[in-house]
């Protein structure tokens, strides 16, 4: 009789410790992965920095220069650091520059090209860290994974919190507006569905990939009428 | 780079899931990327060289319809080898809610995982029931796409978490290229894409229609299973079983207008895609993702779901105005360029390159 207590109080404690170390293991696979999910994010937001930095200087636009100079050594308020940012761009009109203008000289060109490619890289990767942010909390706040101290004293800090910028600038804009437009308005009056701060994608008439970077995924970018003639039919 | 994909049903079935991920692996090929593909296999099995067979399926009622889905010893063994011999960069499972292969390649997988979500699934008991199994699975998942709003939708509800939305592909050029039946379009034929005996196809509604129009409208049904034609309509409607993709985008060429009745359960809706890519005017339910597809109605004619009577309008009116069918077309091909595989293919890239670049700056040795 004892002997059959003591092997089902072994079994228990061994599905109990099976259960335990497994998850342990995941909350360790999670943690790597809001790692990796911040070192994505951080390297595409000095992606955007980089090129706005240089575009402020050959404008001589002192307010983005500032801002950018603050968003690439920022640390504690990295958040406020790339909202300013966003903001100085938009207000300095920057995102309505046509990229690759073959006039103008080509780094400024290549500048707002890799302004739209980052702004696009910026979104996805922010949303691919939050969502890992998002599992590993969910994780930690399982009673087992309380009982273990997972992640005890590593709640905070960039790769643990949730990132929240408006990170629309760039991608609210055609990646290649068809006329040059004029320069420095403050605010566009035009924009009543402009996405709200949370930045989620208000898809219903413009798919993300209007919005993604210069030229390659600019859904009419490729609309050839000679192209397309084969597929005319006579007769209808 | 190295991609493996993992398809969770049957590779030589017809189905969007399959046609997509098929599409998706000949784009990354010709993108120069090296790609192999994980996919259960039916009967007649002709695998293109990238696939490999993970074994044979079971047919598994499924959150309303019927799935052939695959899990058992000897598909774990097989997503097991694939994944060790293939040295992948990233694997890019499609559909892993399912219980299939796809949530095996998330289980067994070591490296990055992207996953794409293609279906609208209500949170349904069934889903629920699988949850405790999926979401440990998941949690590798760096980098989720939905094809549609709806898809979206339906892993913020079941995962909490987002995903971004990168819409179906279509191969505009295959359809548009296509050499039409001879003798067609000729005015007055109706085509139907899809298994005739899944209600929620809508060929029910779309046969009642036909009773309402006038005698000389034909139409052309395409898709496998069964459905018995009431005698007044067995002159008029030809059954032409499943298909072959070349014999699809034909069809879709000959049609004077395609008619997607469907009652529910889509969430996106490629067919009416790849019909406006072979330049036929489309007539569609009033679903969201349909109303998406066709801009709210400006690429195509929309009618209330299930309401044959205004169907049987709508075709009518259609039939009897080439000008309209003409506007449509031209619309209809403009709206599908941003639904290419260039443009689709290159937006999975970036999601690749985005996930990758946070695992290789995080790997050992990495920085």
């Amino acid at each position: 009789m004892s002997t059959l207590i003591v092997l089902l109080a072994a079994v228990a404690v061994a599905v109990i410790a099976a259960y335990l170390a497994w998850l342990a293991g995941r909350h360790e696979r999670l943690a790597a992965r809001a790692d990796a999910g911040w070192a994505a994010l951080d390297a595409q937001l000095v992606r955007r920095a980089a090129p706005a930095r240089l575009l402020a200087a050959q404008r001589a636009n002192a307010q983005v220069a500032a801002c950018a100079e603050r968003a690439l050594s920022a640390h504690a308020d990295r958040e406020e650091a790339e909202n300013a940012l966003g903001r100085a761009l938009r207000q300095a009109g920057f995102d309505r520059l046509p990229p690759d203008q073959p006039a103008s000289t080509g780094t400024l060109g290549a500048a707002v090209t890799d302004l739209h490619a980052a702004a696009a890289r910026v979104r996805l990767s922010r949303q691919f860290f939050n969502d890992a942010v998002r599992d590993l909390r969910a994780l930690r706040r399982r009673p087992a994974a309380r009982l273990l101290r997972l992640g005890h004293g590593d709640d905070t800090g960039p790769t643990r919190t949730y990132f929240e910028i408006d990170d629309t600038v760039f991608l609210d804009q055609p990646a290649q507006p068809v006329q040059p437009e004029p320069p420095a308005q403050p605010e566009q009056p035009e924009q009543p569905e402009q996405p709200d701060v949370a930045g989620r994608p208000d898809a219903a008439d413009r798919p993300d990939l209007a919005r993604t970077p210069a030229g390659q995924l600019d859904p009419r970018a490729g609309l050839d009428p000679a192209r397309l003639g084969g597929a005319s039919r006579a007769g209808s | 780079m190295r991609i493996g994909l993992v398809c969770p049903y049957v590779w030589d079935l017809p189905g969007g899931v399959q046609a997509h991920v098929r599409d998706l692996a000949e784009t990354l090929l010709g993108l120069g990327h090296e790609v192999s593909v994980l996919t259960p296999v039916g009967d007649d099995a002709a695998l293109p060289d990238y696939c490999v067979d993970a074994g044979r399926p079971v047919p598994v009622p499924y959150n309303g319809s019927v799935a052939r889905l695959l899990l058992g010893p000897v598909s774990a063994g097989r997503t097991r080898r694939w994944l060790r011999q293939g040295g992948f960069d990233l694997i890019h499972v499609h559909e892993p809610v399912a219980p299939s292969v796809a949530l095996l390649a998330c289980y067994f997988a070591d490296g990055p995982v992207v996953a794409t979500f293609h279906t609208a699934n209500p949170r349904s008991r069934a889903m629920t029931t699988f949850e405790p199994f999926f979401v440990p699975a998941l949690e590798k998942v760096r980098g989720r796409i939905a094809v549609s709003e709806a898809a979206r939708r339906t892993t913020v509800e079941h995962l909490g978490g987002d995903a971004v939305l990168i819409p179906n592909g279509v191969a505009v050029a295959r359809y548009a290229r296509a050499m039409p039946f001879p003798g067609h379009p000729d005015g007055r034929t109706l085509v139907f894409l899809g298994r005739a005996d899944e209600p929620r196809k809508g060929l029910a509604v779309l046969l009642e229609a036909m009773s309402l129009l006038p005698p000389d409208v034909r139409l052309l049904v395409a898709g496998p299973g069964e459905v018995s034609l009431p005698p007044s309509l067995s002159a008029r409607v030809e059954l032409l079983g499943r298909v072959s993709e070349q014999d699809k985008a034909a069809l879709l060429r000959s049609a004077d207008i395609y008619v997607a009745p469907n009652t529910g359960g889509e969430s996106f809706g490629i067919v009416l895609l790849e019909a406006m890519a072979a330049g036929a005017p489309v007539i569609a339910s009033d679903l969201d993702a349909f109303r998406r597809v066709l801009a709210g109605g400006h690429a195509g004619v929309l009618f209330p779901t299930g309401d044959a009577p205004a169907l049987a309008a709508a075709a009518a009116a259609l039939l009897s105005d080439p000008s309209r069918r003409g506007a449509l077309q031209a619309r209809g091909r403009q709206e599908v360029q941003r639904y290419d595989w260039t443009t689709v293919g290159a937006a999975i890239v970036q999601v690749y390159e985005t996930v990758l670049e946070g695992a290789a700056l995080t790997a050992p040795g990495g920085r």
